[in-house]
């Protein structure tokens, strides 16, 4: 723009569009409006107007205000005043318009014609996707049809989804990917509490003495979280970390113990044991709140921190100071996530952070609590609304007495209702297996994120019928499907969301979808017409969906009765249960002790650790862990398609330590073949000591080196979640 | 008395999460090579007591600008408040100024022909903001004022910093707390720079 502009016209130019032009030197200080643009266009661009709305990323649930200008999307800034971040963002979120103008968003649905897909009408794919879902619940019945979803739809999308699949297609294949990171402390929740849901605020790292953060790089995962921990800790909080990498976490950590992979268990139960044996327990809040001490305290006498400094490979001496520091406390704060929760251990040691906090009475409290944080920004809602393993309500899938209320809600016949949910590793067996003929992927990208690719491209390709629905069609999973449903990022809809802390947070649509792209909530109801099963929706707006959801879980534990848009919006976030018009929300569950138990007690568990599916050995001498970094999201289907993002960490890349990449002959941006004795990829080594030696560290972020192809088909007894961070592989230079 | 603004960086606070980078970035329309702020990470230490910390820096907005001596068009300029600006509209794109600035500040972007670098956010600074980069800081790592008053004020406010070129020659106003574990400014620290092109923390420089 400047470059054939003299510079006293450009100047004049300045002056006169000052927002637009933008560009402009010291001459003009002081210009409201006008921003120095690095020289010439493009500038800083002002929104002309600003959406409330929720961020769409991980499971903190920030509140933005997406900008636009003439209609598109221009820029995202953090609510000024939300009680989750307070105006603040993290990188991924400040770039997250990018997302949304993305050259490959999906606008026109497709269908697979002589191997390609091709662009079809709605009328089209639809057509053909309900007409192959009829023959196939006409020949094999409803168990050949499965759908997997995700945690990134609203609530509405979810109960209208599960209400779909259970009362619709009547069948039990309905899964989430929240089955890859939450199922665990699902599972979790519900064994030690008698329901799911996450039970603290994040007004807790305020109010806590001592924060416990385990299995979490929360500096990079939960960015705007840990802010807020950093900030705590200043103000004179102690940090304990618990992870077997190296992290920001353990850096600013009072005490860090980098503990071998997957023994959680042990190191967990030797807090609880040093805590007894110290007498910091609440003898008063266990007679009155728990059942299962006695069993609990008989059980726990052999893990002294000895025995545990020897599985853990961290000193006895700084167990017993991390049990001690954590026990005296007053108030004492645990979270955790993926380290913790994707392992074949994964709800047993949910159960024992919940030992640890209900033996001191350390639950429902400020600054006390025993805290799962979540991954997505509605996983939290399809766990309360029937979009995964439930039905809504937090009712049990296998629980007749709960099957009959929905029923009754749903106006069905409770023997049609689905009395089992496998789990999606289950499903893709099914599907090898041949039982399962016809897979409906919505917003999610198991290629890429489910264990053992080479697995789950086999079972995608012996489908009879694979439909994506996706906001992207260069989604990996579209490689195999036969349609492709075009869908709305959040950005384009009106619903709610639920975060980490039980927050209901609202969407309104900032801008329209591209071209002919649909909201997945018309694209259920549309299918629901299609199938003949439009008389189970008698709502065609969220809003009014909201309303049937809130009748159905009246009485709940997740109670939204005192909730609507407007109040969700005015408040800024509610966080259930809100029982009534008056109720501003409830920021910690169980405050009065009487749990979701039917006797009303928690339960205290007593467990040894599961044996790992797979240790290294001479043949596969490293340990694999799977994660994240900052500037991406789970599979890359977002933050990939931002130049800025994807500038700062471009590729595959894997985490050796200096003793072992000496020893390997590699250094850093060399490159390695990393085998497992599923597969093979390859990535850039970057060396670093923030792993162990022996360990290594792949994220899952790029499809050019998927660290999905080396990990394990193993899963969690209880929670069926997959066992992503612990493996065996050996590396070479390639 | 005269007046210097600057930056101040606590490295025990700075966590590395780059929203400061991305929010001038995103702000100013920058292009993903350039960088007005950009976060550097180091290593210190072996597993498990290795420590990774972080380096935020934008211009220095120096007492003794050096990218101004160099400059052969006079598109710098040192306002009273102690910010130094670059105007690009006057800027031949002759990059002398990326060589003469110690810290690599201003950036030659090809696609406009023309050197821009953080101009301290002057124009928010001017209707009583904060710079962005620092508006947008999780942790409170970073922030924006006086230089003497951060020198007054801050936990620790010394002028040197790991990989940080020696302060003496351009008298830089950005001033830095330490981490509070592993080496400390009155200790000789050995410092190799980031090769080039190094983005993650492993691949920058190390103090040991």
């Amino acid at each position: 723009m400047t470059g054939g502009m003299n510079r006293r016209a450009f100047l004049k130019l300045s002056v006169a569009a000052t927002a637009a032009a933008g560009a402009a030197g010291a001459v003009i200080a002081g210009e409201p409006g006008s921003y120095v643009s690095g020289g010439a266009a493009p500038a800083h661009v002002e929104p002309d107007t600003w959406t409330y709305s929720t961020c769409g990323f991980c499971g903190t649930g920030c509140g933005i205000e997406i900008g636009t200008k003439d209609g598109r999307p221009v820029a995202i800034r953090g609510t000024k005043g939300y009680p989750v971040n307070d105006g603040l963002l993290c990188a991924k979120g400040i770039y997250q318009w990018k997302t949304i103008t993305a050259p490959d968003r999906g606008k026109h649905p497709l269908i697979r014609k002589d191997g390609k897909l091709v662009r079809a009408s709605w009328d089209e794919a639809l057509t053909a996707m309900t007409d192959k879902l009829k023959q196939l619940l006409a020949d094999h019945g409803p168990e050949s049809i499965a759908c997997y979803n995700t945690g990134q739809l609203c609530m509405e999308e979810f109960y209208t989804l599960g209400k779909l699949m259970r009362a619709g297609f009547r069948t039990p294949n309905l899964d989430g990917n929240t089955r890859t990171c939450m199922a665990s402390a699902v599972v979790g929740h519900t064994r030690s509490f008698g329901t799911d849901g996450a039970i603290g605020a994040y007004a807790d790292i305020e109010a806590a003495e001592v924060i416990l953060i385990s299995g979490s790089n929360m500096a990079e995962c939960h960015p705007i979280l840990f802010g807020r921990v950093v900030k705590a800790v200043e103000k004179g909080a102690k940090l304990i970390c618990v992870d077997p990498r190296l992290t920001q976490v353990s850096r600013l950590a009072t005490i860090n113990l980098a503990i071998r992979p997957g023994t959680d268990v042990v190191l967990l139960n030797a807090m609880a044991h040093v805590i007894i044996r110290e007498g910091l327990i609440d003898r008063a809040y266990i007679d009155a709140h728990t059942t299962g001490y006695e069993a609990l305290e008989q059980h726990l006498r052999k893990y002294t921190p000895e025995y545990a400094a020897g599985i853990c490979g961290v000193p006895a001496g700084d167990i017993e100071a991390a049990a001690l520091l954590y026990g005296r406390a007053e108030r004492s704060l645990s979270m955790w996530v993926m380290g913790i929760n994707q392992s074949v251990n994964g709800t047993i040691a949910n159960n024992c952070f919940h030992n640890l906090n209900l033996i001191q009475g350390k639950i429902g409290k400020p600054g006390c609590a025993s805290f799962s944080i979540t991954g997505q920004p509605a996983a939290m809602a399809s766990r309360e609304v029937g979009g995964s393993s439930t039905y809504p309500g937090y009712r049990a899938i296998g629980n007749p007495e709960h099957r009959a209320e929905i029923a009754a809600l749903w106006g069905v016949d409770p023997a049609t209702l689905p009395d089992k949910s496998p789990a999606i590793t289950e499903i893709i067996d099914a599907i090898l297996e041949g039982k399962i003929k016809a897979l409906w992927v919505i917003c999610t990208n198991p290629i890429m994120s489910l264990p053992d690719q080479n697995r789950v491209r086999e079972a995608l390709q012996k489908l009879e019928l694979l439909v994506v629905q996706d906001a992207y069609e260069t989604v990996d999973t579209a490689e195999y499907a036969h349609i492709f449903l075009p869908a709305s990022l959040w950005a384009e809809k009106s619903g709610i969301m639920v975060n980490s802390e039980r927050r209901l947070n609202l969407l309104k649509p900032a801008v329209a979808p591209p071209g002919e792209a649909r909201t997945d909530f018309e694209i259920f109801l549309d299918v629901a017409d299609r199938m003949g099963f439009g008389h189970l929706f008698p709502y065609r707006t969220t809003e009014e969906c909201f309303e049937e959801i809130k009748r159905v879980t009246r009485g709940r534990p997740n109670d939204y009765s005192g909730a609507t848009y407007a109040r969700i919006e005015a408040n800024k976030g509610l966080q259930w249960p809100i029982p009534d018009e008056n109720s501003t929300g409830t920021p910690r569950l169980y405050a009065d002790g009487r749990f979701n138990t039917p006797d009303g007690r928690a339960v205290l568990w007593a467990v040894d650790p599961i044996e790992l599916p797979e240790l290294p050995d001479e043949e596969y001498p490293f340990n694999l862990n799977s994660g994240r970094v900052q500037e991406h999201y789970h599979t890359g289907t977002k933050t990939r398609k931002v130049p800025e993002l994807n500038h700062l960490v471009p590729t595959a890349y894997v985490e050796l330590n200096p003793r072992d990449a000496e020893a390997l002959g590699v250094q850093y941006g060399d490159r390695v073949r990393i085998e497992s004795r599923r597969g093979e990829i390859e990535a850039k080594v970057v060396v670093t000591s923030q792993v162990a030696p022996g360990s290594c560290f792949v994220p899952m972020h790029f499809n050019e080196g998927p660290v999905n192809r080396l990990t394990v088909w193993a899963v969690d007894p209880f929670s069926k979640e997959p066992n992503y961070k612990q493996q065996a592989v050996r590396l070479r230079r390639a | 008395m005269s007046t210097q603004l600057g930056f101040h960086v606590d490295m025990e606070k700075c966590i590395g999460c780059k929203a400061c980078e991305a929010a001038c970035k995103d702000f100013y329309r920058l292009p993903p090579e350039i960088r007005w702020r950009r976060v550097r990470s180091f290593e210190m230490g072996e597993f498990p007591t290795a420590l990774r910390v972080h380096l935020t820096l934008a211009c220095n907005h120096c007492e003794d600008p050096a990218c101004m001596k160099g400059c052969p068009v006079e598109a710098y300029t040192k306002r009273a408040d102690g910010l130094v600006i670059h105007d690009p509209a006057a800027c031949i794109g002759c990059q002398y100024c990326t060589w003469t600035c110690p810290y690599g500040v201003p950036q030659f972007d090809p696609e406009h022909g023309v050197v821009s670098k953080c101009n301290g956010c002057y124009q928010l600074v001017d209707q009583g903001q904060l710079p962005r980069c620092v508006q947008s800081c999780l942790t409170g790592a970073l922030s924006f004022g006086e230089r003497a008053a951060h020198e007054a004020d801050k936990r620790q406010a010394v002028k040197e910093a790991p990989g940080f070129p020696d302060p003496s020659v351009t008298r830089p106003a950005t001033r830095f707390a330490w981490p509070r574990k592993g080496p400390q400014p009155e200790r000789q620290v050995r410092v190799a720079p980031p090769p080039a092109g190094a983005e993650r923390a492993a691949d920058a420089g190390e103090v040991r």
